[in-house]
């Protein structure tokens, strides 16, 4: 035990004033009577005293005593010391490899979890806990508490993500909390093997569990002939593995692949004649330690053909591009009379300008003759230059294009607004420029005539129109391959009226999208469908959710470091324990007593 | 110094008398019945006459009747001689109000209801082992209003051993009248002794007690030094250190009931009168209720 404030055992001389005040009482007080004659035979009727009611003489004095004892106490504030105590700052590895369970079930998250609850059991001997949850963002789930069952509530609440693990964000946020403390720990519970952990205790909640993975899958036409091609591995074991193939959600076919241990194989799917599909799932049926990562699909955008509108008087280039995508109903009109523009995913103007331009699918304007509202002409050139991508821009546009070798010869240079963004240059001068509309249709205006360009001649032509196509008509989604813990962005299309998502469980969400997109975090894995019911048809779409492959596979890092107090307080923490309270009590209950004591053999 | 009689006090006390339990021998010319026959005017009786009887005694009336010569009797009254012996010790003289100014006029109270029926009475002090007589024996109200400023001049001091003091005394009277004891009889001194001499010479006896009211409940509290009154200085064995709490409180009162019963025991069993007056009470209440209860004033 110590004293917070040992001056206060001062009081403590109390006792030898007591003492003397009792030595000055114990003289009688002089008293004349009329006779002494009763009193001294009363001493025959006073009870015989017994040891213990020899004390009753001494124990007004005791009590009085016992008090000034526990006043000094009092004063003295004492604490019991428990020795060190530390600030405990626990960050909890969220990320979807501590999925992995053992034979039990158990989990590497559910023992993470039971080892902290356990640590905080410790809480009552002055210590105090910061759990920290790291999954693809950070988050504190309790702070600074000294209590067990707030812990252990606050565990209640976590949950193992299918996400990654944000070490970084992790790492700052016990930084936060390391920089109000003295005298800080720091324990990392995580299935990641680092290298170099610093000042961190890296508690590694791996058993190089069994697991199996699929990491991809990928499909190829050739000919009559669908190749589905999907890679897998068996993590810390060999094993014979039966993976099956299944289209739109009918097992086709299975193979039993044998997989060596920690390397990566294949399997092969070939199928002839196979009828267009949405989606392709290669899975695999074995009990190890992760199940999630046990399925892997292919989702193709399934929509209707694309109804382009092509209003040129030489149609050539475009149409025969067009064509060959397969992808859409070309309607070539050589004049603009009497053609009602309207009803088409897709306007391509080459040549021919209407009165105003259509609003109800996307324009492709070839031709600087009737600009829209935020662009104007520049100069016009007449002399050959290479066309360029803008470089600043990531777009799907440009997959798989180089224009390597594409030339124009005569070109006018295009002036737009901030709506406006260049796509093709031709040396600096924008002669391709884009600009999307509230209803999400776009505009697309080229500078220059393909007819006075080599682009038509090049193998990127097809591509560049097909490119066009999928960049011009809006898509709900803009890819189907997702990892848990993105974010998706669902663009509503024109015309469209209620969209809704179906979850892989087959719950369904509607979507509200502000600006004609909806933002959401994906974090199950498996299969969801966007559903999008328009005024003239429906369309839906599917994409796939899957871990990270790094997930599936064991974890290590490279170094992790926490920077603690440069002088950690070493001396250890002071638990209250409550014994004040009880000392007050103790008082209060022995004043009592004094007092009705006095008064009881007061006569 | 107070005033133990007045006006007021004799008128209160015309109308009483002191009350003799059975028949005594006195002196020829009271006014109190014996078992003889005397010379009264009172007719008490017949009897056959006898040779030698006085033949003025003689009833002729019924001789005339009966032809028998029968005498007639008649009621002996006799003067009793009370005694009263005051204790005069130093204890007598505490409380508030004093016990011996109660003592004084109970004293003097008792003794005007003797001299009014016509006895006589005494009055001694003790002090000590010595019992002196206050004054010559008092007969008729000219000589109680002398005893009576006599009374008011009587000391209390020193201590009193009531036993050595009344058997010391040579003539305590033979059977012709009351012997009253007026003290606290909070004393080791064998009183008892005293009281069985008394009774021995035919004396009607009765014991008065006054106690103050903190003798009957004690106000002490504490520890302390008790200085009896009657000690002669604080080496005194009479002095008495304690300390008094609930319990000695508590003793106290059983020994002073214990003392209380013994008394009564003692009297009743030898056919004495007692009673037990408090300091506090007014004359009036001790003789008309008191004194009355227990049976020496009627």
């Amino acid at each position: 035990m110590r004293f917070l404030n040992p001056a206060g055992l001062w009081l403590l001389l109390g006792i030898p004033i007591l003492i003397i005040i009792y030595l000055i009482k114990a003289q009688h007080e002089e008293r004349p009577v009329s006779s002494t004659f009763i009193w001294k035979l009363s001493e025959r009727f006073a009870k015989k005293r017994l040891p213990l009611r020899r004390l009753r003489r001494i124990l007004l004095f005791l009590l009085q005593l016992i008090m000034i004892i526990l006043a000094a106490l009092m004063a003295a504030k004492p604490v019991i010391v428990k020795g060190a105590s530390y600030d405990y700052v626990v960050i909890l590895d969220g990320s979807a490899s501590m999925q992995n369970a053992d034979e039990k079930g158990k989990s590497r998250f559910d023992k993470a979890v039971s080892a902290i609850e356990k640590k905080a059991q410790d809480l009552s001997d002055g210590h105090t806990m910061t759990v920290i949850l790291a999954a693809d963002t950070a988050s504190s789930l309790i702070e600074g508490s000294d209590s067990s069952a707030e812990v252990k509530l606050a565990l209640g609440k976590a949950a193992c993500t299918n996400g990654g693990c944000n070490t970084e964000e992790a790492m700052a946020l016990a930084q936060t909390a390391c920089n109000r403390s003295e005298n800080a720990k720091v324990l990392f519970y995580t299935d990641c093997a680092y290298e170099k952990a610093g000042n961190i205790t890296v508690i590694d909640m791996s058993e190089d569990e069994w697991n199996v993975s699929l990491g991809s899958l990928e499909v190829r036409e050739n000919g009559d002939e669908t190749v589905f091609v999907g890679s897998l591995i068996s993590y810390h074991e060999q094993a014979d593995v039966t993976v099956g193939l299944a289209i739109d959600g009918k097992t086709v076919d299975a193979r039993i692949v044998s997989c060596e241990k920690d390397v990566a194989a294949e399997v092969v799917f070939t199928k002839n004649k196979m009828k267009p599909f949405d989606t392709a799932e290669i899975f695999i049926e074995a009990k190890d330690s992760l199940a999630v990562d046990n399925r892997y699909a292919l989702c193709r955008k399934n929509h209707a053909k694309y109804k382009v509108l092509l209003a040129s008087e030489s149609p050539l280039y475009l149409e025969s591009a067009l064509t060959a995508l397969g992808s859409c109903e070309v309607t070539v009109v050589p004049s603009l009379e009497d053609v009602a523009l309207e009803g088409m995913d897709l306007y391509i103007f080459d040549g021919l300008v209407p009165d105003e331009y259509p609003t109800d699918g996307s324009v492709v304007v070839f031709g600087v003759e009737h600009l829209p509202q935020g662009l104007q002409c520049g100069t016009f050139y007449e002399e050959h230059e290479r066309i360029s991508i803008n470089k600043e821009l990531e777009s799907d546009l440009y997959n798989g294009l180089s224009f390597y070798g594409a030339v124009v010869k005569e070109y006018t240079g295009l002036l737009g607004n901030r709506d406006w963004q260049p796509l093709l240059y031709c040396y600096s001068v924008p002669v391709m420029m884009s600009s999307l509309r509230e209803n999400g249709v776009r505009f697309t205006v080229f500078s220059f005539d393909l007819h006075n360009s080599n682009l038509p001649l090049m193998a990127d032509y097809p591509i560049l129109i097909g490119n066009l196509l999928e960049y011009s008509i809006p898509t709900m989604i803009s890819k189907t391959d997702y990892v848990a813990g993105d974010s998706i962005t669902i663009s509503s299309l024109p015309g469209s009226g209620d969209m809704y998502l179906q979850y892989p469980d087959e719950t369904i969400r509607t979507l509200y999208t502000e600006n004609g997109k909806c933002v959401l975090p994906l974090d199950a894995v498996g299969i969801y469908t966007v559903v999008m019911k328009g005024a003239q048809h429906s369309e839906y779409t599917d994409f796939f959710v899957h871990i990270a492959r790094e997930e599936a596979a064991p974890q290590t890092g490279d170094e992790i470091n926490i920077a603690l107090s440069a002088e950690p307080n070493t001396e250890p923490k002071m638990a209250t324990s409550g014994i004040w309270f009880w000392l007050a009590l103790a008082f209060l209950l022995i004043l009592l007593i004094e007092w009705e004591w006095y008064y009881y053999e007061q006569y | 110094m107070k005033k133990i009689i007045d006006g007021n006090f004799i008128a209160m006390l015309e109308s009483r008398d002191l009350y003799i339990h059975r028949p005594m021998d006195g002196l020829l010319g009271g006014n109190r019945r014996s078992r003889n026959y005397g010379s009264s005017v009172e007719f008490a009786d017949y009897r056959e006459y006898v040779p030698g009887d006085d033949l003025r005694r003689i009833d002729w009336n019924l001789y005339a009747r009966f032809e028998k010569l029968y005498l007639r009797l008649f009621v002996d009254e006799r003067q009793l001689h009370h005694r009263i012996y005051l204790d005069a010790s130093a204890s007598m003289d505490w409380g508030n109000p004093e016990k011996s100014h109660v003592a004084l006029q109970l004293a003097a109270a008792l003794g005007f209801l003797a001299v009014q029926a016509m006895d006589r009475v005494s009055y001694y002090t003790i002090h000590g082992d010595v019992c002196k007589g206050l004054c010559r024996t008092v007969v008729g109200r000219e000589a109680f209003y002398h005893a009576a400023d006599l009374l008011n001049s009587v000391e209390f001091y020193e201590e009193s051993d009531l036993g050595t003091a009344i058997i010391s005394e040579e003539d305590p009277g033979k059977g012709d009248g009351l012997s009253i004891i007026i003290s606290d009889f909070l004393t080791e001194s064998d009183w008892k002794s005293a009281v069985d001499r008394l009774l021995y010479h035919h004396r009607e006896v009765f014991l008065i007690q006054i106690l103050s009211r903190d003798e009957i409940t004690p106000e002490l509290g504490g520890k302390v030094f008790m200085l009896d009154s009657e000690a002669i200085d604080e080496d005194d064995g009479k002095n008495y250190r304690h300390d008094v709490t609930r319990s000695a409180v508590k003793a106290y009162e059983e020994a002073f009931l214990y003392h209380q019963n013994e008394i009564k025991q003692f009297c009743e069993a030898r056919g004495v009168g007692f009673v037990t007056l408090c300091s506090d009470d007014s004359i009036e209440r001790i003789l008309f209720m008191k004194a009355t209860e227990a049976g020496l004033v009627q």
